[in-house]
């Protein structure tokens, strides 16, 4: 049987959330920026602990302050990953904030905190401090560091958590 | 298909049209095949007939499906062919009702004033988080 579970990308706009799923579906990535509008749905096809999982990838835009609410797009998700880039420290605040973190719609699931765009570190800021407690992964969907772990380990917490 | 929805579906079809929105109405029964579509589908990249299956066919709306609540209302979900739609779902009797609009141009609209928003703050940040390097 293939159990098919939702997941939603949330995070500030231009934190790579549509290049994280574009590495991970189509192998690709293009340094040119589109914004995402509304929500780009992708799926994925994955086996894991001898499981077959459809994975439904809601990639959702960095503002969503218009039309149908921001509810209904993560109603009815198992997993979350909650993207920050890591040059840029205000996505980070962002991404971890009480009100992304606790949104009754996504209370008490499975949450991953990407810290992405690695492949700069470089440039990354020495005032990146998260407090929230999530356990983060650094990814780069340019490079492909981590891309598949970061959507395979939600994975995993969201099997874990159902096993329970 | 009780007649009243019929009459309704078609008159909601007539007025999306007349707003060029390129209406498109599907319905599915509990196992996902198609048992009624009415409406340009050549539009959003697609091509569809009764008995079709939603999985194999439309797999960005098969994600949706089946719905948690009553209703489903998404503004603006890009369609495989690069277009935006809106997409309402219904469920009806043991399947679904599905209604799909046009709303690239709105979209795009959205689009131009969205990113350059965003990469002026993009740049912004950068700024920001330069000038606080300076100064510690
Ligand atoms: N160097 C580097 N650039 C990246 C990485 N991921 C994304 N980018 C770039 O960052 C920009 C924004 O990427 P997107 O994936 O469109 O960002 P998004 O989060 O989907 O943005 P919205 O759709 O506006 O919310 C693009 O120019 C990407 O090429 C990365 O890992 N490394
Ligand atoms: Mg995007």
């Amino acid at each position: 049987m293939t159990l098919k579970k939702k997941i939603v990308l949330i995070g500030q706009s231009g934190v790579g959330k549509t290049s994280l799923v574009q590495q991970y579906v189509s192998e690709s990535f293009s340094d040119n920026y589109l914004t995402t509008v509304g929500v780009s749905i992708k799926k994925k096809s994955l086996i894991l602990d001898n499981q077959n999982i459809s994975l439904i990838i809601w990639d959702l835009a960095g503002d969503l302050n218009y039309g149908s609410t921001y509810d209904n797009y993560i109603r009815g998700a198992s997993g979350v990953l909650l993207v920050a880039d890591g040059t840029n420290t205000s996505s980070v605040e962002y991404a971890t904030s009480e009100r992304r973190i606790n949104h009754p719609s996504i209370q008490g699931i499975p949450k991953l905190l990407l810290l992405n765009k690695c492949d700069l570190k470089p440039e990354w800021r020495s005032n990146i401090n998260d407090t929230s407690g999530i356990k983060s992964l650094l990814t780069s969907a340019k490079t492909n560091e981590n891309v598949a772990n970061a959507f395979e380990g939600l994975c995993s917490l969201i099997l874990t958590g159902q096993k329970k | 298909m009780n007649n009243d929805f019929v009459t309704y579906s078609k008159k909601q079809l007539d007025e999306w049209a007349q707003k060029k929105l390129k209406p498109l109405f599907i319905y599915t029964n509990s196992e996902k095949k198609i048992e009624h579509i009415i409406g340009d589908f050549n539009e959003y990249g697609f091509e569809l007939k009764v008995g079709d299956s939603i999985s194999e066919n439309l797999p960005f709306i098969d994600a949706l499906l089946p719905i948690q609540d009553d209703e489903l209302l998404l503004d603006y979900i890009q369609t495989p062919n690069h277009q935006y739609a809106s997409i309402q779902i219904k469920s009806y009797l043991n399947g679904h009702v599905i209604f799909i609009t046009n709303t690239t141009k709105h979209a795009h609209e959205i689009q131009e004033i969205q990113q350059n928003r965003n990469e002026l703050c993009l740049a912004m940040n950068k700024i920001k988080d330069l000038l606080y390097e300076l100064n510690y």
